[in-house]
């Protein structure tokens, strides 16, 4: 942050970041940013800037007689993206996340459109507040819950029991990591997409339905283009809550395999190995970053072979 | 800066960035005096209005106000209020306490403001609304309510932005008459931004017309209309033919034109200091009510001009008919008539005239540019 | 046009309950066992009964992470809210170098795992004598809640719309008057707002408390310890009582930040 300029008004973008000589008057306008923004700024920096980035000067420390100590050694990276067990829970929860990613997007888009195009504006407020509460209330219960329902002796199989089926193994696979997963994306997925949806223009749809488009083409012609940046938004955040997840991997797995997040808590509640559980971290934060420069390189030579 | 203004800016600049919005303008306002800011939308005449009342810091030149130099004065501090296009009324607050706002902001004890609100707003016709919330009142009535609040402190200087702009035309007129009422009254300097040439014309005093960032001219109302100083002017105030070409000749009282349509005669504009050279670039106006139009077989007067051309447009409002017609050299003309007139010669799309005007009714431009 | 009942309407309005049963799932099956006499979680039901209820508020841990949630909560919600209202009005009224770095600074922090998050906190809150007291819990759950309380005040701040501030300027006020007169008083459903779902989201984390908090557990940690162990009848019961509250903050914030609407 720097020395704040004249005030600017959200109607007249043209007015930004206005040059001006340091008359009093401007000292006087600078006081109101540096009251509200210092603070502000501090704390951003003391409380999330700062322990994100000590994390990334961990990674080169060392361990010794079970202390950490300031070093600049390589040994922790070489160690860890060499291990076995980091790679296999590398692929490991990047394909469970993008799994549930895709999930997610299939499993909520029908329930998004319905919510977006074809109720009424009352019952879609209900419906959105609905989605709202699941995402601010308590997580970790739901998973036990999950548990509950899935276990050998839970409700799903005394159910079967009952009906006269076996019993069937559902905690600890696959079904039961994706059925956590969905607890923890498909509200937030499914209000990304109602809100994008409902900021389409709806003479858009009317346009195509008057044109002759329906059904799935209308889907796939119409409205998955027309919301493409919403998609993604929906997407990422789908893909980062799953890839970073420690609680359905835990608890409706069994932590088997591991995922990246149980892998850093093992790390550091049993061995201690600060340095090797930072360089977890930093490879997960650096994963999205590499995808969206990845993504940003692709559009940019597509760009430039299609001119 | 003359003795009288009280309102002075002083090579006035403002420059964004990518965006040079005022480009050294200068204006004297006397006190008392009703100004109109005009031109068309980006010229810079609310940005004017806005660094009037200290809400943008020009990025060069000085306004003064009553004398005093402006520039380490905050918008707080000038008692300039300001009556906004969005009336920028406080939603949260009842409309008494709108008006007090300005009162309170100034230390006036809270009964004494309110007492002083509701007077202003007895004056405006709001008697009794005072406990109302904004939501509850109509368009006209809010618009009232914002102008009980920018005089409430009996300011010697109140702006205007473009207040009337969300009325529909009935009201308008209404509020139209009641701003006039108020000036008249009050003895103040009110200056007026506004798009609306009748608003302008029915209000002030004087007009200044704006465009790109600079003044283009300053003058009454009737003057700007009649005697328009640039093209931009002339085609900004609507109803007027330009017609561009070379001086030829020059006497005592006329020059010659020489234009697509022929040669023009025009009587040679008395404030202009010096003509230009023979040969050079020059352009005059008509005015559309000042060209007569016939049929095409009928004869002009002998020493008037003559152009033919074919109705390519025609605009009624009320009883007065604006005709747009193409000529054959390819100039647009317009032309003003009574709505009666086409009792006697009816035209439509297509038609060809011909039209004529007296040459002692162009205008010769000042400048071209 | 297609009338209402046709049947790709009605098998649509079939997925949207399914998915509505989904989400409501786990929190319905919580509520209902923790009034369950059994001791394991199943069916058939074993009858109706508040033992598990009276055993959890008779257990001097839980008690002991109810107080420290609560503690947690409000120090959570105070602090993100007033750091919240300072980004959105910055945002909204003022342009500075590095603007746009410091509100991806407030933005950013929900979309860090709360793996790395804890991991990071825990790293640098240990050498810091605040480390495992709740107030290093209360310092990282406002970053992570400072961005919620932000987009909720800065939505309605796009509502102000640059004139209404620029107006008590205009009229006698100063800055300070016109945030306190002007500002506030329009934002102060969605301040409300914040502040509730700030708490909510302090509420519900679990992650980075646990990291942080040493021996001081918040409800979530204290569940998640028992998760841990034995299976225990308790948690339903405690779950039911969570799950209250923290959809009771929910409620609140988002009523109130309807009433924001509504007296626009």
């Amino acid at each position: 942050m720097t020395i704040p300029l004249t005030p600017t008004s959200a109607r007249q973008p043209q007015q930004r970041g206005r040059l001006q000589s340091m008359t009093g008057k401007t000292i006087k306008a600078a006081i109101g940013p540096l009251v509200l923004g210092l603070p502000l700024a501090l704390w951003q920096i003391c409380f999330f800037v700062l322990p994100l980035g000590f994390l990334g000067v961990v990674t080169f420390w060392q361990v010794r007689n079970y202390r950490l100590q300031p070093a600049f050694v390589l040994d922790n990276w070489e160690r860890m993206l060499g291990s076995n067990a980091f790679q296999r829970a590398f692929v490991h929860t990047f394909s469970v996340a993008a799994i549930a990613t895709v999930l997610a997007l299939v499993l909520a888009w029908p329930a998004a459109q319905t919510i977006a195009l074809r109720l009424s504006p009352r019952a879609r407020d209900r419906w959105i507040a609905f989605l709202i509460l699941p995402i601010f209330s308590s997580y970790i219960l739901k998973v036990y819950a999950w548990q509950v329902i899935l276990s050998p002796q839970g409700i799903i199989n005394s159910l079967l029991t009952a009906a006269g089926v076996s019993s069937l193994n559902l905690l600890g696979g696959a079904l039961s990591l994706q059925i956590g997963y969905m607890t923890l994306t498909l509200p937030a997925v499914t209000l990304i997409l109602t809100f994008a949806l409902l900021g389409l223009d709806r003479d858009i749809i009317d346009a195509a339905r008057n044109l002759g488009c329906k059904g799935p083409t209308l889907i796939t012609s119409v409205l998955i283009p027309a919301i493409r940046p919403g998609i993604i938004f929906a997407g990422s955040t789908a893909f980062l809550l799953a890839f970073g997840d420690y609680g359905s991997p835990v608890f409706l797995t069994g932590s088997n395999p591991p995922t990246l997040s149980i892998l850093i808590v093992d790390t550091i509640k049993s061995g201690s190995q600060w340095p090797r559980a930072s360089v977890i971290g930093v490879t997960m934060l650096a994963l999205p970053a590499v995808g969206f420069l990845i993504v940003t390189m692709v559009k940019w030579l597509l760009k430039r072979t299609r001119a | 800066m003359t003795s009288e203004s009280y309102v002075s800016l002083h090579d006035i600049d403002m420059r964004y960035p990518g965006h040079h919005a005022v480009k050294g303008i200068n204006l004297d306002i006397k006190a008392g005096e009703f100004v109109a800011l005009m031109g068309p939308s980006g010229c810079g005449k609310s940005t004017t209005l806005r660094m009037i009342a200290g809400l943008e810091t020009p990025t060069g030149g000085k306004i003064t106000i009553g004398g005093r130099d402006m520039a380490e004065v905050s918008a707080a501090e000038r008692d300039t209020p300001m009556v906004w296009q969005s009336l920028a009324l406080f939603p949260f607050l009842s409309v008494e306490d709108n008006v007090a706002f300005p009162l309170r902001m100034k230390g006036v004890p809270p009964k004494s403001a309110r007492v002083r609100a509701n007077e202003w707003l007895e004056r405006l016709n709001l008697n009794g609304m005072g406990k109302r919330a904004v939501a509850q009142l109509s368009g006209g009535q809010r618009q009232r309510v914002a102008i009980a609040r920018a005089l409430v402190t009996q300011p010697s200087i109140i702006l205007l932005d473009e207040p009337l702009s969300a009325l529909d035309a009935h009201l308008r007129v209404h509020l139209q008459t009641e701003l006039a009422r108020l000036h008249r009254e009050l003895k103040i300097t009110f200056i007026y931004v506004t798009h609306s040439q009748s608003e302008a014309f029915a209000l002030a005093d004087r007009i200044v017309v704006m465009s790109d960032g600079v003044i283009e001219q300053a003058g009454p109302p009737r003057e700007v209309y009649r005697a328009p100083q640039t093209p931009f002017v002339a085609e900004f105030m609507g109803m007027n033919t330009l017609l561009r070409g070379s001086l030829r000749e020059k006497d005592a009282t006329d020059v010659v034109i020489q234009t697509p349509e022929g040669p023009m005669r025009a009587p040679i504009n008395g404030a202009m200091q010096t003509l230009p050279d023979l040969g050079s670039d020059a352009g005059l106006v008509i005015g559309a009510d000042r060209i007569s139009m016939m049929p095409e077989t009928a004869a002009s007067p002998a020493d008037q001009p003559r152009v033919l051309g074919e109705v390519v447009g025609m605009d009624f409002v009320g009883s007065t008919q604006t005709i747009f017609i193409a000529s054959d050299a390819g100039i647009e003309f317009r032309v003003q008539r009574l709505e009666h007139a086409a009792e006697t010669f009816p035209v439509h799309l297509g038609s060809r005239v011909a039209m004529t005007w007296t040459p002692k009714h162009a205008w010769l431009l000042p400048r071209l540019s | 046009m297609k009338s209402p009942l046709s049947l790709s309407s009605v098998m649509s309005f079939i997925y949207l309950a399914c998915l509505a049963l989904f989400i409501a799932a786990p929190m319905l099956v919580i509520v209902v066992f923790s009034f369950d006499a059994n001791r394991f979680p199943t069916l058939p039901w074993g009858g109706f009964s508040i033992e598990w209820h009276k055993a959890a508020l008779n257990d001097p841990m839980i008690i002991a992470a109810l107080r420290n949630s609560a503690i947690v909560g409000f120090g959570t919600a105070t602090l993100a809210t007033i750091l919240g209202f300072c980004a959105a009005y910055l945002d909204y009224r003022y342009h500075f170098f590095g603007k746009r770095a410091m509100m991806i600074a407030v933005a950013i922090p929900p979309a860090v795992p709360v793996a790395i998050l804890g991991m990071a906190m825990l790293a640098f809150l240990s050498r810091t004598p605040i480390f495992g007291s709740p107030t290093a819990i209360i310092v990282s759950h406002t970053v992570i809640a400072s961005s919620f309380a932000m987009a909720l005040i800065r939505l309605r701040l796009t509502e102000l719309g640059p004139d209404l501030e620029q107006a008590a300027w205009n009229l006698g006020a100063s800055r300070a008057q016109a945030i306190r007169l002007i500002v506030l008083p329009f934002c102060r459903p969605s301040i409300m707002a914040a502040f509730f779902l700030s708490a909510a989201v302090s509420f519900d984390e679990f992650m980075v408390a646990w990291f942080v908090g040493g021996v001081h557990e918040t409800l979530p940690v204290r569940i998640l310890n028992m998760l841990q162990g034995q299976v225990n009848p308790k948690i339903n019961a405690i779950g039911t009582v969570v799950l209250a509250i923290s959809l009771t903050l929910v409620l609140i914030a988002q009523r109130l930040a309807r009433t924001g609407k509504e007296t626009r």
